[in-house]
């Protein structure tokens, strides 16, 4: 069995959706809503934005989950006070969303003005794209993502999903 | 890692340096005068005394600038102790050696004051697990109903009532949250207004108020009273402090909700709404859960014990750092808390109230606090006991607002102690009277963990609580006039020494 190398089952660049770090909140989810991924004959959601700077380098990666976190009220933010002194973290009691359920939509219209750099995950990890599948897998597991960037020479030329390991190790398997 | 700088802190390392030699420059000075006291004893500077007042100067300006963290000043307080051996080692009849230098300098990072403080801290992490905390604050919510008004009030005693049983801090981060939802009902865009600066500024000023009614408010009180003990010889039980700070507590919060509502008048009358929305909050959380019924079990009869030392004569035996251990073992056999939350004590703030009891009676043992008491009476030889105490008081209210509230005990409760009886003064008010000072900063947000709390809310400045903090001082400095010189003695409190 010769399993695949990174570089086989990424998608390149070009063909995952983008955005440039100064997109709002707003537009991020406008992108998202409207991208369909076609890879091999399959069609899918994507579940994140890749984020380029002006020189298109990738900067980071904005999932669905991270435009979410953006938009909810400030009083629900994790909060962690910085103190040289003690450092606190607040927990916070998701129930409090009732007090202003009223204001919420208001305020996630405002919310959505946001620069997308301030949410997105910058790069932790990424593969070469002669890296073996089972590291690929390890990497994800380790780094809990869903996507890894793949390098050739220092430069990303694509991303590797969970859905395209998940899917080789199918054809393995079965 | 993206902004941090990578250069030398010269200024870190200027300041580290300077303690070490103010150290030095004070241990290795020939020898300093004595001094003599009005009753004609001689007081001698003694080479450990003199180490002493270095290794205080030391430790003042590592904790004032923060070089280390202040727990790590603490260490460096225990280890400078026994490397120069300062502390006097307690030496038996027949001439051997029953507690060595090193055992006594170190031993008080687990004095049982400290290891009340450990006990205090447990409390308030039982009571924010299990979410009584949430409950409490919840049915205040209920009860404080719509207008603004009534919103700073309830909030306020909310806030007070919590500080009773639980350290102010713990309290503060518990409450922070639901003020930050109660104002995105207010304001919906966030933005800074005078309710929300009233409302935290608020919440900051009244935890320190509630903080000094008992000893589980803060840790400073434990810290106080162990120096009490040893300097002046007599205990002060966890009932007798409640009794004289409880008046000025609520009093102060009273007053500073009056404060609030003239200095930061709020721009509607009322948030329309808000009760309808506490009570579907308040019905989310459902009936109270064994943990938490546990906890408050737990944690009523402690308080229960702790005050009734006072009162019934077979209890007065029992240590009261013993007593709240109890609900710190009680808490882990019921399984309210694990193994994972005894990792989360805070040890920064343990060692640092470690330190404080190690550099406070490193200066009463050595004599240097006599010394130093006695060089500086020659100043206040003619003041009446009234400014005195008063001087002592804000003394302490300035220190607090820079350093560490236990911090600016240590360093004024040894001395201030040694000075009273020689005006006339009874140990007993000095001892009260910081303790009020010291929990209250209202200047600085360094000054307590609940303003730098409050200062997440981005609502106010630095500045703006600065502008705030002086009429608030100038008030708390009146209400303790207030009690020095007519409530306190008339609840029984020596003032002045027969």
């Amino acid at each position: 069995m010769a399993a695949k190398r990174a570089g086989d089952i990424m998608i390149p660049l070009n063909k995952y959706p983008h955005i440039p770090h100064w997109f709002t909140l707003r537009q991020a989810v406008a992108e998202l809503e409207k991208s369909v991924l076609e890879i091999n004959g399959r069609s899918s959601l994507p579940r994140a934005l890749l984020v380029f700077d002006e020189k298109y380098r990738l900067l980071g990666v904005v999932r669905r989950r991270d435009i979410l976190s953006g938009l909810e009220p400030n009083f629900l933010h994790h909060l962690s006070v910085h103190s040289e002194r003690s450092p606190l973290e607040l927990d916070v009691d998701p129930n409090l969303a009732e007090v202003s359920s009223g204001t919420l939509s208001h305020t996630m219209q405002k919310q959505a003005e946001i620069v997308i750099s301030e949410v997105m995950q910058p790069i932790g990890a990424s593969v070469a794209s002669d890296d073996h599948l089972v590291k690929v897998i390890h990497v994800m597991i380790e780094r809990d993502l869903n996507l890894i960037p793949v390098l050739e020479d220092g430069r990303v030329v694509g991303v590797v999903r969970s859905v395209d390991v998940f899917h080789e190790i199918a054809n393995i398997l079965l | 890692m993206a902004g941090k700088k990578r250069g030398i802190d010269w200024k870190r390392i200027g300041l580290m340096l300077l303690g070490v030699g103010l150290f030095c420059g004070v241990n290795f000075s020939p020898p300093w005068p004595d001094v003599i006291d009005p009753a004609g004893e001689v007081f001698q500077l003694s080479s450990q005394g003199k180490a002493a007042l270095g290794l205080f100067l030391l430790a003042a300006t590592w904790w004032v600038f923060e070089v280390v963290p202040i727990g790590v000043t603490s260490i460096l307080i225990g280890v400078t102790q026994c490397l120069f051996l300062i502390r006097p080692p307690v030496i038996g009849i027949e001439g051997n050696e029953i507690l060595s230098s090193a055992k006594r300098a170190l031993g008080d990072f687990m004095d049982p004051s400290v290891w009340f403080i450990l006990g205090s801290v447990v409390i308030g992490m039982a009571f924010s697990k299990t979410g009584l905390t949430n409950r409490m604050a919840y049915k205040m919510l209920m009860m404080v109903g719509e207008k603004t008004s009534s919103i700073y009030l309830g909030t306020f005693v909310m806030t007070a009532a919590l500080t009773i049983i639980m350290a102010h801090t713990a309290v503060a981060a518990a409450l922070y949250p639901l003020l930050a939802a109660i104002y995105a009902l207010y304001d919906a865009d966030n933005k800074p207004s005078k309710f929300g600066k009233g409302l935290f500024i608020g919440m900051a000023f009244v935890a320190g108020a509630g903080s000094i009614i008992t000893l589980l408010g803060a840790a400073r009180g434990a810290v106080a009273i162990g120096f009490f003990r040893d300097i002046v010889g007599r205990e002060v039980g966890f009932f007798e402090l409640s009794y004289y700070m409880a008046p000025v507590g609520i009093l102060m919060t009273f007053l500073l909700w009056g404060f609030i509502m003239v200095f930061f008048k709020p721009e509607h009358s009322t948030i329309p709404g808000l009760r309808e929305r506490a009570s579907a909050l308040s019905k989310k959380l459902g009936p109270m859960s064994r943990p938490e019924i546990l906890t408050l079990v737990v944690v009523g009869l402690t308080v229960i014990t702790l005050s009734c030392r006072s009162f019934i004569p077979g209890l007065e035996n029992l240590n009261k750092s013993a007593i709240i251990l109890i609900s710190t073992i009680l808490f882990f056999v019921f399984r309210i808390l694990s193994i994972k939350d005894l990792e989360l004590i805070p040890w920064n703030i343990i060692l640092l109230f470690g330190g404080a009891m190690s550099i406070g009676f490193c200066l009463w043992q050595t004599g240097a606090a006599s010394w130093m008491a006695i060089n500086w009476l020659g100043l206040l030889e003619t003041a009446p006991s009234f400014v005195f105490i008063m001087g002592v008081s804000i003394f302490v209210l300035l220190m607090t607002n820079f350093i560490m509230n236990v911090a600016a005990i240590a360093i004024s409760l040894p001395v201030a102690l040694v000075i009273a009886p020689y005006l006339g003064v009874s140990p007993e008010v000095i001892l009260f009277s910081s303790l009020v000072m010291a929990g209250m900063p209202f200047l600085l947000l360094v000054g307590a963990a609940p303003n730098a709390i409050a200062y997440e809310s981005k609502q106010f400045t630095s500045g703006e609580f600065f502008t705030a903090g002086i009429p608030a001082s100038v008030l708390l400095t009146v209400v303790l006039a207030l009690f020095v010189g007519v409530i306190w003695p008339m609840m029984g409190m020596p003032v002045t020494l027969p």
